[in-house]
């Protein structure tokens, strides 16, 4: 099996917009991964000091096999250890300080070895409003905002809906379409956002079907989001199919296999992220099963619709393009 | 008890004049100043030997410079210079103006010549910096193929001057990986995808080991004493390296403490960290300070407080300007931390009765700084804080009366008025703003105390230069810029000694020639309040002392 190149996921958001918060979430969550995070500030974060294996002046590492790593005065050279660490990382994520744009951070997911994921923008919803109408700031939040693949709404469960839903509007409003999640304080999305449960793997080891073609079948509900399972019938138009996922309500994370006519094709969706990249064949093993997991809100996302819009009619439309990079 | 008293033209000082007549003596004993007035007031002290030596020649106090980087000790000689203007380098040498690509190419090839004689290994890039692209506005932009042209066996590397941007040669591109398929922004490229050799902010360090060199410089003995040395020439005899990283980076004290230590070495150093890049909540910053200042400091090597860099540059469009913004081209204001974050750290600091320097260039920049120290001020109530807008280059009128309410003292970057005013009124502020760039006037008119600076090595030291540009604000074209800002030669002449104190907490110490305080003198070969001002810049600085001990400006040392 050819090795993917290490998926980089850039959070960003102005200075109390949740990141830590979020970030602190993903580092307890017992998912297995190694992950490297790279911080401003490492002091911020909730480290148990039983997990430390090592720690120096800007790196600790984790018996876990996570590390945290603290940008120094160069982001550049903090990415090339990271390409260059042995063996290497799962997932990078990246907490951009509170006035980078996280569109130039993750610029440096393009070094060899490494795929940007996805940017995923962090908004109080009770200071949005503010901060982008601030002269001296809103430029800036401006540009976080306009740089998202995903926004995620923080704090979602202390402020009132009233609040949260003009959040959401206000956001729209500065990025266009782009999908949101909603996370609380005691409830992160953590598949949502980060993909904890490593949905590629997990795809990789699907070598029987349990549903049927062009059905989808529901597979977990966790902290307001479900997951939800699509099996293909058949060979799909890929860029059709990307248009068709960017249609689906609610849905914010997609990950899955599919074959055209000659080959196999990885998708990956993050946000308004679509990435789409051949698989090379491995004359040893078997090929991966056409299945496409998608992750959305509850409250929006069905996995009823993401079958019918996925799966009805292919051949209408075939031939438009809607992919995205 | 030895007592020498130093006979002059003039002795000029900011403050007012002690005697009747203007002093010509003035007696030193024990490095400090013991008297001043005439050579006949001055020996009623008591047996002094008198010291003719400058008697043709204008005592002044020493200058100090409130705004200056270390790194200009690099110049020339750690990082070759390829600037629009004829600068000296920190070996005292002269880079001669740099006006064309073809010049630049001619400049790379003498390096490359040198690097070859040297027997500097093939892997070593050639680089160069001050190179800046706004003075060639009207060109093709700087490419790879313009360095190909150099015919080095070595990666060419262009620092521009703004920081923002590098541009490399082909076989640098190569050597670094750079190519068609890397997707990381800022690389530069042309139509049909391939790098054009433009390197933009972070990118910039795709080149790797190439900056390294110029960071390493912040923590290198050598450097130090060839950045003092630079001062002393220009006359300064304290000097502000107001973007430390001592403390910060590890070792970053050692090279510092050993260099100040030397009594042979030739200037005070006031060292202002960038508190912002120490991590922690507010209140621990102030004890990282307050422990390295408890740890470090000595007579000759202060720490009078902290640096937060707030937003950007003009001339690199990212300077946080209020409406109507930019002139021409589009800005991107930057932020370079959250204005919470500067406020809280200010606050912190204020609490601790610690000085605080903001680097502000936009009006909004300055704006929320003001907003920071009145937030400071109503919770604790150090009226003597002395907090600090440092370029303040777009500050409105009524801003400048804010500070002056407020004890916020300015520091302006004057010599933007020579080296970009040009560009201020045609690209980026417009005829109207550019008038009242760097507003010394308006400063003169409110009361607050100012200083003036150079942002070495931005441009070089030299505060007759810096002097010049306030007094006549005037620009490479012949024009001049609001005639109403300009100031008097004594008010600048005070700007780059007692109120450049003044900012520093230390002008009860240096800053003027009055009794009691250090011996510490600018010796020039004319008087700077008598010349026709258009001459202020040409006046030869002759010799420096610093606590008594006279240091000729030929040798530097």
């Amino acid at each position: 099996m050819t090795s993917e190149a290490v998926p980089v996921t850039v959070l960003g958001g102005y200075l109390g917009a949740g990141k830590t918060t979020l970030v602190n979430a993903m580092l307890r969550e017992p998912h297995g991964l190694r992950i490297a995070l790279l911080i401003n500030d490492f002091g911020a974060v909730n480290i148990d000091a039983a997990l430390v294996d090592t720690r120096s002046a800007t790196r600790i590492d984790l018996t876990n096999g996570c590390a945290c790593c603290q940008i120094g005065a160069d982001l550049g050279d903090a990415f090339f250890d990271l390409v260059e660490s042995e063996p290497p990382f799962d997932r990078i994520v990246v907490e951009a300080s509170g006035v980078a744009d996280p569109g130039q951070v993750a610029s440096w997911a393009g070094l060899p070895g490494l795929r940007l994921d996805g940017v995923i923008v962090a908004v109080d919803p009770s200071t949005i409003a503010e901060l982008l109408t601030d002269d001296l700031i809103g430029p800036t939040v401006g540009r976080q905002l306009a740089a998202a693949d995903l926004v995620v709404i923080t704090k979602s469960d202390d402020a009132d809906v009233v609040t949260v839903d003009q959040a959401q509007a206000i956001v729209l409003d500065v990025c266009g379409e782009v999908p949101i999640v909603r996370s609380g304080l005691a409830a992160v999305p953590l598949d949502a956002l980060f993909d904890l449960s490593n949905m590629s793997a997990e795809l990789l080891g699907i070598y029987e079907r349990s549903g049927r073609d062009g059905e989808s079948d529901l597979m977990g509900e966790a902290d307001g989001h479900i997951a939800s399972v699509w099996w293909p019938s058949g060979a799909v138009d890929l860029d059709d199919l990307c248009g068709r996922l960017t249609k689906v309500p609610g849905l914010v994370r997609a990950k899955g296999f599919v074959k055209t006519h000659d080959d196999v094709w990885l998708i990956q969706l993050v946000g308004r992220r679509i990435q789409t990249q051949r698989w090379p064949s491995d004359p040893h093993g078997p090929e991966p099963l056409p299945v496409v997991v998608g992750i959305g809100h509850s409250a929006r996302f069905d996995p009823n619709s993401f079958a019918r819009i996925l799966g009805v009619n292919r051949s209408a439309s075939a031939g438009r393009t809607s992919q995205q990079q | 008890m030895t007592t020498t008293i130093y006979v002059a033209r003039r002795v000029v000082t900011p403050n007012a004049a002690p005697t009747a007549e203007p002093p010509t003596a003035v007696a030193v004993r024990d490095g400090r100043i013991l008297a001043v007035g005439s050579f006949d007031e001055c020996r009623q002290w008591g047996p002094a030997e008198r010291d003719d030596r400058w008697a043709d020649a204008v005592i002044v106090p020493g200058f100090v410079e409130a705004h200056a980087h270390v790194a200009e000790g690099a110049v020339g000689t750690r990082v070759a210079h390829a600037g629009w203007f004829e600068r000296p380098l920190a070996d005292g040498t002269i880079s001669p103006a740099v006006r064309s690509y073809d010049e630049l190419i001619a400049r790379l090839r003498d390096l490359d010549d040198d690097m070859e004689a040297s027997g500097e290994p093939a892997e070593v890039p050639l680089s160069i910096g001050g190179f800046d692209p706004i003075y060639y506005a009207s060109e093709r932009r700087l490419d790879r193929y313009h360095l190909d042209a150099v015919g080095s066996r070595r990666p060419v590397y262009v620092q521009h001057s703004n920081g923002h941007l590098a541009t490399v040669c082909s076989r640098g591109l190569e050597r670094w990986g750079i190519t068609a398929e890397l997707a990381v922004d800022g690389i530069g490229r042309f139509a049909d995808g391939t790098p054009n050799g433009e390197l933009r902010e972070g990118a910039q360090s795709l080149a790797r080991g190439v900056r390294a060199k110029v960071l390493n410089a912040r923590t290198d003995a050598e450097v130090i004493r060839w950045w003092g040395a630079a001062a002393q020439r220009a006359g300064i005899t304290t000097c502000t390296d107001l973007a430390s990283n001592v403390g910060l980076a590890s070792g970053s004290e050692e090279p510092w403490r050993t260099v100040t230590a030397d009594g042979d070495f030739p200037i005070r150093v006031a060292s202002y960290s960038v508190c912002q890049a120490r991590p922690g909540t507010p209140d621990e910053v102030v004890e990282w300070f307050t422990e390295l200042r408890a740890r470090e400091q000595h007579d000759r090597w202060r720490f009078p407080g902290v640096k937060i860099v707030l937003d950007g540059s003009i001339q690199g469009w990212t300077a946080a300007l209020s409406w109507p913004g930019y002139f021409t081209g589009t800005g991107h204001p930057m932020l370079l931390l959250p204005v919470e974050r500067m406020r809280d750290l200010l606050h912190a600091f204020h609490r601790a009765e610690i000085n605080v320097h903001v680097h502000c260039n936009g009006d909004l920049a300055a704006e929320a700084v003001l907003d920071a120290v009145a937030a400071a001020l109503a919770t604790s109530a150090w009226l003597d804080h002395r907090h600090t807008i440092t370029h303040a280059q777009t500050m409105t009128t009524a801003q400048i009366r804010r500070a002056a309410r407020l004890g916020v003292g300015i520091n302006f970057f004057a010599n933007h008025l020579w080296f970009w005013g040009d560009q201020h009124y045609e690209l980026t502020l417009g005829p109207d703003r550019a008038a009242r760039l760097d507003p010394c006037g308006d400063a003169v008119a409110a009361g607050v105390p100012f200083a003036l600076h150079s942002d070495a090595p931005v441009t070089p030291l030299g505060q007759l230069h810096t002097m010049w540009c306030a007094v006549n604000r005037l620009t490479p074209k012949g024009r001049v810029l609001g005639a109403d800002q300009r100031i008097s030669a004594a008010r600048a002449l005070r700007a780059v000694t007692l109120d450049a104190a003044w900012l520093l907490h230390m002008d009860h110490e240096i800053g003027s020639i009055e009794v009691g305080k250090r011996a510490d003198f600018t010796v020039l070969e004319d008087d700077p309040l008598a010349v026709d001002p258009m001459r202020l810049r040409d006046i030869q600085v002759l010799a420096t002392m610093i606590d008594g001990v006279a240091h000729s400006a030929d040798s530097g040392t």
